[in-house]
């Protein structure tokens, strides 16, 4: 997951895209893993467990869980990963620069 | 001798097909343990290799369910009405992915409805999409005396259309009646209807094509952030965990 997400980071460097977590890990563990893996974008931290109250709110059951949204924040694409992640972005991008 | 040999077929005649149902508890227990004996000595053996050989382990000698599924079933089939095969059908249902959930569920339909031990089973049939599951979730619905029992076959008949796009009024309607009804049942630690309402939320405001609902929050050093702060960019939401 990590260099992918990197991967996608460093193309997107300075166009309107960002990742926004929601991590689900203890404190020390979070600070620890975006230190380790180079984790350069934001994360909601939601309290330290699974049963986090925007994780529960968004009835998240498994781990990922993706959402796309355009740059209106609506939901375009769900669970993409790796090349189809790629695509969704690309996609939404288009619609934000068309050239 | 001709008593010894009537006495032989007396007996023969009288060995039940059924084991008596003290037996059917005795061995259900027996098949349970003795799997778990077997897990224990690979988890040990596991934990105890080094690293680069744990998948290797895992693959190769990982004690597979099957074997001990298999008596259970039998043991089901034969003792129907005993009380004590609903440990076994419970056992069979989390242990074993795709088993014969539905003979089992037949079984409990016909005699363990009113078993408040059925939960176990019921709740594991939520992830089983199949028509069948679906009837038999419908059946524990309407038919059980256990409330609980019923609201967890609610909950469960609910997850099975969860995923369906088409479904989502019918979906929308079971879930509030759950909250309704069931705002105190807790399964594994959890309480249910919290996670209803998340599931809720999410058929409503978390399709594609819905505008992403809000989310106020703060990052680890307590910070305030908002998802709307980043409205005009392109955004991918990851619930991620470091595990």
């Amino acid at each position: 997951m990590y260099p992918h997400e990197r991967s996608l980071v460093a193309r997107m460097k300075d166009k309107p895209f960002t990742i926004l977590g929601v991590n689900s890990d203890s404190a020390e563990r979070y600070k620890k893993a975006i230190k380790e893996n180079e984790i350069t974008w934001p994360s909601f931290w939601d309290g330290g467990n699974t049963g986090g109250s925007i994780a529960t709110q968004w009835a998240v059951s498994g781990w990922p869980t993706i959402y796309v949204l355009d740059a209106k924040g609506v939901i375009r694409y769900k669970n993409v990963r790796g090349e189809a992640m790629d695509k969704a972005v690309d996609a939404l991008m288009k619609e934000v620069e068309p050239f | 001798m001709k008593t010894i040999l009537s006495l032989i077929t007396v007996l023969s005649f009288a060995l039940p097909s059924a084991i008596a149902q003290d037996d059917a508890e005795a061995k259900i227990k027996e098949i349970i343990d003795a799997h778990q004996v077997k897990v224990d000595a690979f988890t040990k053996e596991i934990q105890a290799a080094p690293r680069e050989d744990q998948a290797k382990i895992y693959r190769e000698k990982y004690p597979k369910p099957d074997g001990a599924a298999e008596q259970l079933m039998e043991i089901i089939k034969a003792n129907p009405k005993d009380p004590a095969v609903v440990d076994a059908a419970n056992w069979i249902a989390q242990n074993v992915r795709g088993g014969d959930n539905a003979a089992i569920a037949d079984v409990i339909v016909k005699h363990h409805l009113d078993d408040e031990k059925i939960l176990n089973f019921v709740s594991t049939m939520g992830y089983n999409q199949s028509e069948e599951s679906r009837q038999f979730l419908k059946t524990v619905m309407e038919k059980s005396k256990i409330k609980d029992v019923r609201g967890m076959a609610l909950y469960s008949y609910a997850a099975q259309i969860e995923r369906d796009e088409k479904k989502v009024d019918e979906y929308t309607t079971l879930i509030e009646q759950f909250v309704k009804e069931h705002s105190d049942l807790e399964m594994r630690g959890r309480n249910l209807a919290d996670r209803a309402k998340g599931k809720l939320f999410a058929a409503k405001n978390l399709r594609i094509g819905s505008e992403a609902p809000e989310i106020v929050g703060k990052d680890v050093d307590g910070n305030e952030m908002k998802l709307s702060d980043y409205r005009g960019k392109v955004v991918v939401i990851d619930f991620w965990g470091d595990w």
